[in-house]
């Protein structure tokens, strides 16, 4: 088993070293210009200049503050409103496909509307995210109540257990890998979103930076925020799914798998 | 020794009767409205301490009466009382065992055995040494400490027997509670829950679609038909306890499970 890991961490590293190699080749025959393509050597060296600047935390303190703030509403909203309605088997069934419809809807599509009522502001970014990560978890949450298994709560209701204590023994706990998948749906699009808004509402985050050098024409260094965009995004669903190995730490019948993402 | 006279009146206690049906009924209604007679009036009395198994083909409405007896379900009509009261709801001490073990998986063997415990929101600590003593008495005292993907299907049913048994209650009610486990399983969790039961002398309602296995069980054998479930006959084993495996190949045996499977071969 352990050797089983250790083969596909080396054919991992293999891969990223190739990877590595021939984006190194390729910016040194030339392949296009300079300005669109630079080799990982230099980026390297961006990256390490740009961990150096104070520009660069106060730029991504404001890209974690507006996904903090988004991901917090809606996953407090998201779970909140579906605990409200989920344990009423009419309601949640009637409101479900409506759910399900404004999903589909890409948020970032909003933003001329959101950006008409609250200026090119810093909380229309936020009100993008929320918009963008509360149907995943409202969704998921939704889901995961309605799928608490019949003979589990057969067995809890039999044994004269109150409401409160179905879903916070039983429901919660076996929808908790459904609500996790939630979650790290709405990270992921709650973190699209928030780069996108970035893009389209200028003020300040990583995308505000890629754009100022990418005016400033210094690929270099275009190249090293996005590399800083990939790893936050990389370390933020890493957490979340310890947290998830933390928090599920049986194994539960069936891991559910994410589908499709709409930001 | 006990004393002599509680003894006296225990024994006089047992035999009380302690469950009441009377022209009992349930009908589901579909979505699309039809109705489908689940069960209909049924008779039926159990005495304190008394084992009554209810055996019959699948859709003959056994397990829903069990269901009924369980309060979870609201009967259609008839009355059904245990004790004296009527019961409208699952009752603390009416406790039920499912055909499939209802565990939960992020619960250890000790944590699901607990559960009654926690959902009476009493001390954990004042009751886990009972737990680890019931875990024992089912075999399992080296697994307290194990998750449910960890057991076997037969040690699975174990550990809820062991939950069923700290929550004490006066009625256990078993829904096929062995019906998922291999043969050899089978006979030797039967075996053990007949140990339990002349323990603890509680009184018992079990499903079964055995024939053999309900007449090995039971004091007397409740033989229910389909559609719509009723109880066609009530079928007192006279055989002596313990029981022992030996005693299925007696003849009165082999007599009784013919006559039980006449019964439902005849309807």
């Amino acid at each position: 088993m352990t050797g089983e890991v250790r083969g596909r961490r080396l054919a991992q590293l293999l891969l990223l070293v190739t990877l590595l190699g021939l984006w190194q080749l390729a910016a040194a025959l030339d392949v296009a210009s300079d300005r669109l393509l630079t080799g990982p050597h230099e980026v390297g060296n961006a990256l390490l200049l740009l961990l150096g600047r104070g520009y660069f935390y106060e730029n991504l303190w404001a890209t974690l503050r507006v996904i903090g703030l988004g991901m917090g509403i809606a996953l407090a909203g998201g779970v909140g409103l579906a605990l409200a309605i989920g344990m009423v088997p009419l309601v949640r069934d009637g409101v479900y496909p409506f759910v399900v419809a404004l999903n589909i809807l890409p948020k970032v599509a909003l933003v001329p509307l959101i950006t008409i009522s609250m200026g090119y502001s810093y909380n229309s970014r936020i009100v993008v995210v929320v918009l963008a990560a509360f149907f995943p978890m409202f969704i998921n949450t939704l889901v995961a109540l309605r799928e608490a298994q019949e003979p589990r709560d057969r067995l809890m209701r039999s044994l004269g257990a109150t409401r409160r204590q179905r879903l916070r023994m039983h429901v919660l706990p076996e929808g908790a890998p459904v609500i996790f998948a939630g979650i790290k749906l709405s990270l992921t699009v709650a973190f699209i979103s928030a780069i996108l808004a970035e893009f389209l509402i200028q003020r300040d985050g990583l995308a505000y930076l890629i754009t100022a050098f990418r005016i400033a024409m210094n690929t270099e260094m275009m190249y090293a925020v996005t590399v800083a965009v990939a790893g936050l995004g990389m370390v933020m669903y890493l957490a979340v799914d310890r947290l998830e190995r933390w928090i599920v730490h049986w194994e539960p019948s069936d891991r559910p798998t994410e589908v499709g993402a709409h930001g | 020794m006990a004393d002599p006279r509680s003894a006296a009146a225990a024994a006089a206690d047992e035999g009380a009767v302690a469950l009441v049906g009377r022209e009992l009924g349930k009908t589901f209604t579909d979505r699309s409205g039809s109705e489908l007679v689940a069960l209909s009036a049924v008779d039926f009395e159990v005495r304190r301490g008394e084992l009554v198994t209810l055996v019959g083909p699948s859709g003959c409405g056994k397990s829903t009466l069990l269901n009924l007896v369980g309060g979870l379900l609201d009967r259609s009509g008839g009355t059904l009382a245990f004790e004296g009261s009527e019961i409208d709801r699952p009752r603390p001490e009416i406790g039920m065992m499912f055909q499939a073990p209802v565990l939960f998986p992020w619960r250890t063997a000790l944590d699901n055995t607990l559960l009654p415990i926690d959902i009476r929101r009493q001390k954990r600590a004042l009751h886990k040494a009972r737990a680890l003593d019931l875990l024992e008495l089912v075999g399992l005292s080296s697994f307290a400490d194990n998750y449910p993907n960890e057991l076997s299907g037969g040690m699975q049913q174990r550990v809820a027997l062991a939950r069923l048994l700290l929550q004490d209650p006066e009625l256990l009610l078993l829904d096929e509670p062995f019906g998922a486990l291999d043969e050899f399983t089978r006979e030797d969790m039967n075996l053990m829950l007949l140990d339990i039961w002349a323990s603890t002398r509680k009184t018992a309602m079990l499903v079964t679609h055995n024939i053999q296995e309900a007449i090995f069980l039971a004091d007397r054998v409740f033989v229910m038909s389909p559609r719509p479930g009723r109880l066609v006959e009530i079928i007192s084993v006279d055989l002596p306890r313990p029981r022992t495996i030996a005693m299925m190949r007696a003849p009165e045996f082999q007599d009784m499970v013919f006559e039980v499977r006449k019964i439902l071969g005849a309807l």
